[in-house]
């Protein structure tokens, strides 16, 4: 931890102690474990809101301005949200899927593979719940 | 009863060893003595012991269960079992089932799974207490008033009778004009602020507060799921608050968030409602699924199948149920695209729930059950909460839901899932549980009887309401004609609920009074079970660990030779812990994912102050309740001058020398002055509490900005943008200058940090003023149009934020000056800095919105 980094939480220590009041380093490093753990869920829920608030917007609002959303934007935007997200989602399962494997095995003591695994699942069901959602814009391209 | 016969409750757990004993220092007795509250009334107003407080907790929610989940039901069936009945009026039909839906969704599950969470927490975990006691206290408090707050309207002769939902303009000010319903609003809104109290605690005894070596893979699922549920409180009630006190304002002083010929919609109360709703039911049933994945490895003598999934699960469902919300709105016109996005996430929490019914049933499988009353609850709980999750994907189908919508089939639904799905999983803990509190066991026989009339009395009562459902009889009547077909069904439900179901629990409750007068003795460990807790004597020490527990595996009791193992240093530190300081209540925060001991601090005492701010929330609320408005200010200064009370620095009760002199022997900093950690992460959920609230208020702009189609009414003119610009770069440039003094702070320059936050307050208190002027300048009012209501009411919201940051900043100052920051200790002048950039943002993302909304075309 750099002097800045340990000024940065308010507190430090004198010499004769541990150097820092609180060693803030090891969740730093914990950060990618949360961040691959929830990257699927927040992802589809991000996806959900946008692609709900847009078609709330072209299919609810008569307000000015709002023409922009009409059918068939309302459609092409769920589609492409839910490819992007898509993508997104795998992507973070692949990741989560290698720190998994390849530490697999190897003497970690923060429960880092359980915790990779378990964003992969969480990755994974959130691609179907993007589909599920998304694809639906195929048939309904209206309001 | 034939059932097999159990193997004896102390046959070797699974791994064959014996449960661990534990360290019990010479200093047991002094620390034991150091964390009890202080005796008499004086101790029963200002305790915080995580026991006293948790039981608490879970009395109040049985309390409110008997007066209303209970007493309105036997009403309610007994009226309905013949057709064209009169036992009761309409009008009483109408505030019971008000009342029965209030009561059990607000005041009895929550405050009973947050009891649980408090009350079991430190022990499952193994630490000495939850993180911030007098939060706890404050929660329970707050709990209680606001649940009797809300029943008082039966002394005034004006009960709720909108619905447990309150729709508008039902629940509005033109056809609710008496108090009943302000009863319902505002007597919940105190409970709610309770609810959202606890659950700040829940989240960071759960993420920093464990026994060393408890990573995040070795955390006991209700633990997790305990934490799942806290964060779904947070978004969940959040936007409840900020909803209900838009009806609120819609109903005390003439706002028009709601009239849909002023410019509103009652079509927003139903999406803020539900935003909460349908979380709130998987805030019930998630907390429900930790607590059968405690038991179930237990009796089955199996470790847990697929903890990680189950992990997975609780997560998933966390997520995904605020993505259900208008599955309760499907008939209300919604287009089919939004229809079908509603409905996908509706079918989609089923892949989750299906791994967790897997999960359980595969590790039944794998070993061998022992039929205990707790486990014949969760064998129960899967066969009912399966039927209730199964008519639930029945109704997430549009086409199916716009039959079954609002009729009994929805009534049999519910009550199959909160039934089955959350009681049945409480009773289980209670069984499971009970015998280490009170060093009692429960009676088996009796538990066998209450299991099984339980059982009985759900199906026999509930399952008819599906057909007569689908036959097509509404719920929320109170009668019927004769001649439908329906008095049959509704007899057998009547039947259900008085033959089974209520002398179902009358064997609970004798069961409970017989076993504290006379119950067998329960050992420490009398399930065999695998997670801490069950190591601590029963009844446990009231600082539960006098040597905190080392943990190296998921069930450490099952698979620990000895609990204080481990890694040299740990070891000394742990019993470095047992006896110093002897002085005060020390805590240990852990680091998030490998669960390292991170500090040492000084957990809080004893406090009045938790029921003096308790007290002025209650105060607020009911002010407004019977239109004393003055009573507002009143209250809103006695929860100031609490919150500022509870949170004066006190001199830390060691020195520095004497802190550094145990950090150099064992590794690991002391803050007897109060937690660094806690406090940064009690910070960052207090910016996420007041983030939400803020987003909720965005998000009602949007929707009636999306619903008129002329924004702003005629009338109004654009605003001019001159003066909202300077008075944001006053507040903005006041934060920034606050940030500024920090830097000075820590290079020990006090005297120029003292002139920061003095020039913050001058500036940010001159940008406050100048936006305050210039809506006084304004000549349209909030009651004309929804125009008016929205555009105060979030400017209001954003004033307030920047005015409780001046206090803030105030008080910080005269500390100062007090002498109580330095550059080694000032975390407080931190924290504050992170609020001050959130208020930053909140501003200018506010006042855009305001000001700029109307000019997007």
């Amino acid at each position: 931890m750099t002097n800045k980094e340990e000024r940065a939480h308010g507190a430090t220590t004198g010499t004769s102690g541990t150097p820092f009041p609180v060693d803030f380093t090891r969740d730093r490093r914990a950060r990618v474990t949360w961040v691959l753990f929830l990257a699927g869920p927040v992802i589809w829920i991000s996806h959900f809101m946008f692609v709900y608030l847009v078609a709330e917007a072209g299919c609810t609002g008569d307000g000015p301005g709002l023409e922009l959303f009409d059918p068939p934007i309302t459609a092409i935007v769920t589609i492409a949200a839910t490819v992007i997200a898509t993508l997104a989602c795998l992507q973070f399962a692949r990741w989560a899927y290698r720190r998994w494997q390849y530490s697999e095995g190897e003497d970690h003591d923060d429960g880092r593979v359980g915790m990779a695994f378990t964003g992969m699942l969480l990755s994974l069901l959130s691609v179907v719940a993007i589909l599920l959602e998304g694809l639906p814009a195929l048939v309904f391209t209206g309001c | 009863m034939s059932l097999p016969p159990d193997p004896p409750p102390s046959e070797p757990v699974p791994s064959g060893k014996e449960t661990p004993t534990l360290h019990e220092p010479m200093t047991h007795e002094e620390l034991d003595r150091l964390w009890s509250d202080p005796k008499g009334l004086w101790g029963q107003l200002t305790g915080v012991q995580n026991d006293l407080i948790g039981v608490r907790l879970m009395l109040t929610g049985f309390f409110f269960l008997l007066l209303g989940g209970s007493f309105d039901s036997v009403l309610m069936r007994l009226q309905l079992a013949m057709p064209e009945s009169s036992i009761i009026s309409p009008q009483l039909y109408n505030e019971l089932f008000t009342n029965h839906g209030t009561v059990t969704m607000f005041l009895v599950i929550l405050p009973i799974f947050e009891g649980f969470a408090v009350l079991l927490l430190p022990f499952i975990l193994g630490s000495r207490e939850m993180p911030f006691p007098r939060l706890g206290a404050f929660g329970f408090w707050t709990l209680l008033f606001g649940g009797l707050l809300y029943y008082s309207s039966t002394l005034f002769a004006a009960v709720p009778d909108a619905g447990w939902f309150a729709y508008t303009p039902l629940s509005g000010p033109e056809f609710s004009p008496d108090l009943a319903l302000d009863f319902w609003v505002l007597g919940l809104g105190v409970a709610e602020v309770g609810a959202i109290a606890v659950a700040f605690e829940i989240i960071i005894g759960v993420l920093k507060m464990r026994a060393p070596g408890m990573t995040l893979t070795r955390i006991p699922l209700f633990a997790w799921s305990l934490l799942v549920m806290a964060f779904m409180i947070l978004f969940a009630f959040t936007p409840l608050i900020v909803g209900s006190l838009l009806l609120e304002l819609d109903r005390g002083f003439g706002t028009q968030f709601f009239d849909p010929q002023l410019g509103g919609s009652s079509l927003l109360w139903q999406h803020i409602f539900w935003i909460f709703g349908h979380p709130e039911v998987y805030i019930q049933s998630v907390p429900a699924a930790g607590i059968v994945s405690m038991i179930i490895p237990v009796f089955s003598r199996a470790r847990i199948v697929g903890y990680n999934w189950l992990v997975a699960a609780l997560v998933a469902i966390g997520f995904l149920s605020f993505g259900l919300w208008a599955h309760h709105m499907f008939t209300v016109g919604l287009s089919p695209i939004i229809l079908s996005f509603f409905a996908a996430a509706s079918m989609a929490i089923a892949i989750p729930t299906g791994v967790q019914f897997f999960a359980w049933i595969a590790t039944i499988w794998s070993g061998r059950p022992a039929w205990r009353t707790a486990f014949l609850f969760c064998v129960g709980f899967l066969v009912i909460f399966l039927i209730g999750g199964i008519t639930g994907v029945m109704v997430a189908a549009p086409p199916f839901d716009m039959q079954a919508h609002d009729s009994q089939f929805v009534v049999g639904h519910l009550h199959y899932v909160l039934i089955g799905g959350v009681a049945f999983p409480i009773f289980a803990g209670v069984y499971y549980w009970f015998p280490k509190f009170t060093g009692k066991l429960l009676d088996e026989r009796l538990g066998r009887w209450n299991f099984w009339l339980l059982f009985i009395g759900v199906n026999v009562a509930f399952f008819p309401m599906h057909i007569v459902g689908l036959m097509g009889m509404p719920r929320r009547v109170y009668t019927y004609d004769d001649g439908l077909g329906w008095g049959i069904y509704n007899l057998i439900s009547t039947i259900g609920v008085v033959a089974f179901i209520v002398p179902g629990i009358a064997v609970f409750v004798w069961n409970v009074v017989r076993t504290l007068r006379r119950g067998e003795e329960a050992g420490a460990n009398p399930w065999g079970a695998d997670t801490l807790e069950w190591g601590t004597p029963s009844p446990p020490a009231q600082h539960g660990w006098s040597v905190l527990p080392l943990v190296t595996s998921r069930h450490p009791l099952w698979d620990q030779d000895d609990l204080h193992s481990g890694e040299p240093w740990l070891v000394k530190f742990v019993h470095g812990i047992g006896n110093w300081p002897l002085r005060w209540r020390a805590g240990v925060t852990v680091g998030t994912a490998d669960g390292r001991p991170q500090e040492v601090f000084r957990v809080a005492d004893p406090s009045i102050w938790p029921l003096f701010t308790a007290a002025g929330v209650l105060i607020i609320f009911a002010a407004e309740l019977f239109k004393i408005r003055w009573a507002i200010g009143v209250g809103a200064l006695v929860v100031i001058a609490g919150v500022i009370a509870w949170n004066w620095p006190k001199k830390a009760p060691m020195t520095v020398e004497e802190e550094s002199a145990f950090e150099r022997e064992h590794g690991v900093p002391v803050n007897a002055g109060g937690s660094v950690v806690i406090a940064k992460w009690a910070t960052a959920l207090g910016i996420l509490f007041v983030s939400i609230a803020f987003g909720t208020l965005l998000l009602s702009y949007f929707y009636l900005r999306l619903e008129n189609p002329q924004w702003p009414p005629e009338g109004i003119a654009q605003h001019g943008l001159v003066r909202p610009a300077i008075a944001a770069a006053l507040v903005i440039g006041g934060g920034l200058i606050a940030r500024w003094g920090l830097g000075r702070l820590r290079d020990d320059r006090r005297g120029s940090f003292i002139g920061a936050l003095a020039g913050t307050l001058l500036m940010a208190g001159a940008g406050i003023v100048l936006q305050v002027a210039e809506h006084l300048g304004y000549d349209f009012t909030w009651t004309a149009h929804a125009y008016g209501s929205i555009f105060y009411t979030l400017s209001g919201f954003v004033i307030g934020v920047a005015a409780g940051m001046m206090i803030m900043t105030a008080m910080v100052l005269y500390w100062t000056i007090q002498g109580q920051y330095t550059a080694r200790r000032h975390a407080a002048v931190a924290h504050m800095i992170w609020f001050w950039t959130a208020a930053q943002l909140i501003w200018l993302v506010g006042f855009a919105t305001v000001y700029l909304g109307p000019r997007l075309t």
